[in-house]
């Protein structure tokens, strides 16, 4: 193998397989400690929410680690890799995320839900509400949403693991095997087969964990992850800024870089009496032109046989290198090869925005190759600082949590624990990663693989190449904690509000034995799912976040603080919501020709769901039957004629 | 105790069973222990030194819940939230509309602390201010309230 994938991947080598197998050893551990807890108490309680009784650290950790998923350690810095600093202005939200998130609706979701008994979110607006048929649409939409976002995180932990294992013999081996048998197998031989081992051992430790422990080793393993995070990104930080240069060079670079180009090359070779094999990632060198040097990167690995000396259509991109850029040239003249190539590079394409444009790194709305109004046009910001605190004030995961909490002074403290954490995370990714643009350059070509990058290149060029395993387990242990917290909420709706509803007089056997078959076979299924997934990570993320949000943040709002709406309006608001996101995404493919939003007057598609939501929300409540004034009694109490608005 | 501040030599913490009990000069306040552990009964000692009066809002644990009390203190508690994002909008929305996207044409780049120098008054600030408001919110103006039983078919 040639090229910047053994570079990196060598680094971490057995290391990284001795810190992944370890950590592999204490989550399982925990795993097992969690199921011997469940022994003597209400099986569904405790299998679900940890008995209600998460006390101020497991409830902080486990809201922080599974809200920081693949997409925060994956698809975000990918973001940032691609578009630079614009993505602060991106994730500007999540300035006030924290509070608004949590604080929006996690003590009152808490008190109805102790009141009501409700285990899922469904079964609490079933209950609330006191009807069948909306706790039912709410399992529909729950299921459907959260499974897009389960497929996403499945696809980052597979992703990270191929990094992480990538030089490893046994790994290596391994996929040889794994490559021999499904090749044949129609779709899925069209996967990569470093890929398929990854997905396959990922999918089948987390579902293993999960369906073993519950919702209680899903906290502990939270804790642990929230921990590695933590301590991930700090080292992360201080090993760029250190190899950079300093925060002031990183930036006067990064305002030098103008975007890439794509086209095709065609490769000459001289001499060509041995065959030659050219990796993923293959840097070559072109002449020095205006001010810039320019060097190709392979898209994809391509081979010279024996006696062949030219090889036309190369996937390549072009980065063109300011040569004041000196970090940047080092970084990239280290990994050029001589091969004894010569390279045409022709049908050249620059981005639509931010082509030979510098400066466009450090500025909104930031370089974008498929739009001529770049990534982050102001109305788009907007979208995404309502986006943020408000989609994640109504994401399920976290309401299981906030279900899950014993006091509110737990609650209290765990905000703030929760806002100082995410300023730990967020901000710091932001800069490591505009300085992985000037340490790392080129990695468009697989953007997605640029946080695992970044950790094995960042440790082996310290001379501490263990450290990588530590690294990479960061955002490993993200997709972790998340994809566990969806595998028991998808599981969770099915069992307490489908099998439960259908089956009242089940034996708590019964019980055990669905819950754990159901976690089994979502994990299956979204496994098969993500065998050949979408490029961009952040997209499905997303998407099953958006819907969830579009679903249930007005839905559960009103259902927790209007005491008149009706089971007829909530349902209109669920499924409006989320049809409204679902259209413009299915309008985004066929606009965009790939799964990706249509954002009707630059403005997410996010704001348009729950505004019409809300609307429908309103209207549906005037035309239809008033809930029973026992259930609103029951859930706000003597409110006389002042409570019927919000 | 002295004049608008807190008397941390006062201030004594107290186990009983999960209970955590705080005697604070002459009154005295029941509620659930944060967590129960002794070090995080340190921990949130500091913050109630810093923040005086903040930790004296803890729920009688035998108080009897009163639904509509509740519900009522949730919806203003509500409403602060909804405002302060829309500040927070208002600052990081309105100063980078100009300042984050007028920075392309600017070279070299204007810097702030080795930052692009729009990311330091339009982001790294506001989440400074944020943080401070979130602290305060969750310590001085959020009510802790009696926590409902869970029913007998649980």
């Amino acid at each position: 193998m040639i090229g910047a994938d053994s570079i990196l991947a060598s680094t971490a080598g057995n290391a990284a397989l001795i810190s992944f197998a370890l950590y592999m050893v204490i989550v399982f551990v925990l795993a097992g400690l969690a199921n011997r807890e469940q022994s003597g108490k209400s099986f569904l309680n405790e299998y679900f929410l940890g008995s209600r009784n998460l006390g101020m650290w497991a409830f902080a950790f486990t809201y922080a680690a599974t809200s920081a998923s693949g997409g925060s350690f994956m698809g975000f810095p990918s973001l940032i890799y691609t578009h630079g600093w614009v993505m602060a202005l991106w994730i500007g939200g999540y300035i006030i995320v924290p509070l608004v998130a949590i604080g929006l609706i996690a003590k009152r979701l808490n008190q109805v839900a102790r009141k009501s008994g409700s285990i899922t979110v469904p079964e609490l607006l079933r209950k609330r509400l006191g009807s069948d048929t909306v706790g039912a649409v709410a399992t529909v939409l729950l299921v459907f949403f959260q499974f897009f976002f389960l497929l996403a995180q499945f696809k980052a932990g597979a992703k990270i693991m191929t990094t992480l294992l990538g030089d490893v013999e046994i790994y290596q081996a391994a996929v040889a095997v794994v490559d021999r048998f499904t090749a044949p197998i129609p779709w899925v031989g069209a996967a990569e087969s470093d890929y398929l081992l990854c997905l396959l051992v990922f999918a089948a430790s987390v579902v293993a964990y999960t369906a073993w422990g519950g919702f209680r080793a899903v906290v502990w393993t939270d804790m642990m992850q929230g921990v590695i995070m933590g301590l991930g990104v700090v080292i992360l930080l201080g090993l760029a800024l250190t190899q950079v240069g300093g925060l002031s060079n990183a930036t006067q670079e990064l305002s030098r870089q103008v975007p890439p180009r794509d086209g095709n090359a065609t490769l000459v070779r001289m001499e060509s009496d041995t065959p030659l094999a050219l990796a993923k990632g293959t840097w070559l060198e072109l002449p020095v032109e205006e001010k810039r040097q320019p060097f190709v990167r392979l898209k994809e690995a391509v081979e010279f046989s024996e006696g062949q000396t030219e090889l036309a259509g190369v996937p390549v991109i072009v980065v063109r290198t300011s040569l004041e850029n000196a970090t940047e040239l080092k970084s990239i003249r280290a990994q050029v090869k001589d091969a004894g190539v010569r390279t045409l590079v022709v049908d050249v394409e620059g981005y639509q925005y931010g082509d030979d444009k510098p400066g466009v790194y450090v500025s909104a709305p930031g370089p974008k190759s498929g739009s001529a109004t770049g990534f982050l046009p102001i109305m788009l910001a907007v979208s995404f600082f309502c986006f943020w605190p408000f989609a994640g004030a109504a994401q399920p995961s976290y309401m299981a949590r906030q279900m899950a909490f014993k006091d509110i002074p737990t609650l209290r403290h765990s905000i703030i624990f929760v806002a100082l954490y995410f300023s730990l995370i967020y901000f710091p990714l932001i800069i490591i990663f505009t300085c992985g643009r000037v340490l790392l350059p080129g990695w468009e070509i697989d953007a997605d693989r640029v946080m695992p990058e970044m950790a094995t290149f960042l440790t082996s060029s310290a001379g501490v190449p263990w450290l990588a395993g530590l690294l990479v387990a960061a955002p490993f242990a993200a997709v972790m904690s998340s994809v566990d917290s969806f595998l028991l909420l998808v599981s969770g709706s099915v069992v307490r509000d489908v099998y439960q509803r259908k089956n009242p007089k089940a034996s708590e056997a019964q019980m055990k034995k669905v819950t754990y078959w159901t976690t089994v076979g979502v994990g299956a299924l979204a496994m098969l799912a993500m065998l050949n997934p979408p490029r961009f990570l952040q997209d499905l993320i997303v998407f099953g976040s958006g819907g969830l949000g579009a679903s249930f943040l007005m839905p559960v709002i009103l259902t927790l603080y209007w005491p008149r709406l009706t089971p007829r309006a909530t349902v209109a608001g669920m499924i409006s919501g989320g049809a409204t996101m679902a259209v413009f995404y299915l309008i985004g493919y066929l606009v965009h020709d790939k799964f990706s939003a249509y954002e009707m007057l630059s403005l997410h598609p996010f704001i348009w769901s729950v505004l019409v939501s809300a609307l429908v929300m309103l209207i549906a409540t005037k035309g239809s039957r008033p809930t029973d004034p026992e259930l609103v009694e029951k859930y706000f109490g003597n409110i006389g004629n002042k409570g019927g608005s919000i | 105790m002295r004049d608008g501040g807190f008397d941390n030599d006062n201030v004594l913490l107290r186990h009983h069973g999960g209970v955590l009990s705080f005697e604070h000069g002459k009154g005295i306040v029941h509620g659930q222990s944060v967590e129960g552990s002794p070090e995080e009964a340190k921990v949130f000692r500091c913050f109630r030194a810093l923040l005086g009066k903040s930790f004296l809002i803890m729920a009688e644990p035998k108080q009897r819940v009163d639904t509509g009390a509740s519900f009522r203190q949730s919806k203003r508690e509500l409403f602060v939230m909804i405002a302060a994002w829309v500040v927070t909008a208002l600052w990081v929305l309105g100063y980078n509309s100009q300042a984050a996207y007028a920075a392309e044409t600017e070279t070299p780049v204007r810097m702030l602390f080795g930052l692009p120098r729009w990311t330091v008054i339009g982001w790294l600030l506001p989440l400074l201010v944020a943080n401070a408001f979130t602290i305060w919110f969750c310590l001085r103006f959020m009510r802790d309230e009696p926590m409902e039983g869970v029913p007998e078919d649980e």
